[in-house]
C-alpha cells in the first residue's frame, strides 16, 4: 500500500512537471499583439488638438510646413494599428497617418494612407 | 599532320565558365518589392497632380510619408524599388558557399516640386528597368549599383542598359 502510494505520489508529481513543462514551452511561443483596434479612435476633424494626438501616438516621425502637418508610421498586426518610431525605409511600416491642423491647432484633414500591402 | 584543337584565353574562359555554371544550382530568385520600399506608387500617379492647384497638404494626404525631403519642403520624393524576378547560381564547395547571377529590378521615382505657397510646380515621374549583377562569397556579397536614386531629384547618373521614362 506504501509502495502503490509512493508510486502514485511520483506519478502525480511528474505529470505535474510535464503540465508546468509543456506551460512554459507553450507561453514561450505565444506573442501578445502590440496593436489596439481603438488607437485612432480619437481621431475627429475639426474636433481633436494638436496636443490629444500627442497623447495618444507620441512624437510624430515627421513635420511639414512648420508642424502644421505631421506623420506617424503605423505597424498593424491582429490587434490593430501601433505606432513606429523613424527608420530608413519602410520595413515594417503599413500605413502613414497624415494629419493636418489648423492655424489653431485643431485637426482639418486627415488620411490614414497605406503605404504596403498586408 | 594533325591539328590540335586551340580554343584561346576566351575559349578557356568560356568553357571554364560554362563548368562552373553547369556545376552550380541555380536559384530563382521571385519576383516582389524589395528590401523597405513603399508599395503605393503607382504608375498613373502623376495624373491626380495638378500644377498651381495640388498644395503639399494634398500631396501628403495622397501618398503619404515621402521617401525624401528638399530643403524646407521644397520637393518631395516618393520611390519605389520592384524586383521581376531573376537567379543566382550557388556553388557549395569546401564547406562554403559562393554565388553569382542577376536579377531585373524596376525603380520608380516622383519628384513633386512646390512654390513658396505650398503648391505643386512641378511633378517628374521616372520608371526605369535595369539589370543588376549579384555576387556573394561567404557570408558576404553585394550587388551593382542601383540604376536609379528614389530619394532624391539628382541621382540618375549611372548606367542604364534599359530605360523607359515619361512625364
Amino acid at each position: 500500500m506504501c509502495w502503490f502510494g509512493e508510486q502514485l505520489s511520483r506519478l502525480s508529481v511528474e505529470r505535474l512537471f510535464t503540465a508546468l513543462f509543456l506551460a512554459v514551452l507553450l507561453g514561450a511561443c505565444a506573442t501578445s499583439p502590440l496593436g489596439r483596434s481603438e488607437l485612432l479612435g480619437f481621431i475627429r476633424d475639426g474636433q481633436t488638438t494638436r496636443e490629444e494626438t500627442y497623447l495618444h501616438l507620441g512624437e510624430p516621425t515627421s513635420f511639414y510646413e512648420g508642424g502644421r502637418i505631421m506623420s506617424f508610421r503605423l505597424g498593424e498586426d491582429g490587434g490593430g494599428y501601433f505606432p513606429l518610431e523613424k527608420s530608413p525605409g519602410f520595413s515594417g511600416v503599413r500605413s502613414s497617418l497624415i494629419l493636418v491642423f489648423d492655424e489653431n491647432g485643431v485637426l482639418k484633414r486627415h488620411a490614414l494612407v497605406q503605404v504596403k500591402a498586408p | 599532320m594533325r591539328h590540335s584543337w586551340n580554343p584561346g584565353a576566351y575559349g578557356r574562359g568560356a568553357v571554364l565558365l560554362l563548368a562552373l555554371v553547369l556545376s552550380a544550382c541555380p536559384v530563382p530568385l521571385p519576383s516582389g518589392y524589395r528590401g523597405a520600399s513603399r508599395e503605393n506608387l503607382d504608375v498613373g500617379v502623376s495624373k491626380q497632380l495638378k500644377k498651381g492647384v495640388t498644395t503639399r497638404a494634398d500631396v501628403l494626404l495622397l501618398l503619404g510619408e515621402p521617401d525624401g525631403i528638399g530643403p524646407d519642403d521644397a520637393w518631395f520624393a516618393y520611390g519605389s524599388v520592384y524586383g521581376r524576378g531573376g537567379v543566382v547560381f550557388v556553388l557549395f564547395a569546401g564547406g562554403g558557399a559562393a554565388g553569382a547571377g542577376g536579377e531585373k529590378m524596376e525603380y520608380r521615382r516622383l519628384v513633386i516640386s512646390f512654390d513658396p505657397q505650398g503648391l505643386m510646380t512641378d511633378a517628374d515621374f521616372v520608371d526605369r528597368e535595369c539589370w543588376e549583377g549579384i555576387v556573394g562569397v561567404g557570408s558576404g556579397g553585394g550587388r551593382s549599383p542601383p540604376c536609379l536614386k528614389i530619394d532624391a531629384p539628382n541621382g540618375t547618373d549611372a548606367a542604364v542598359p534599359e530605360t523607359h521614362e515619361s512625364r
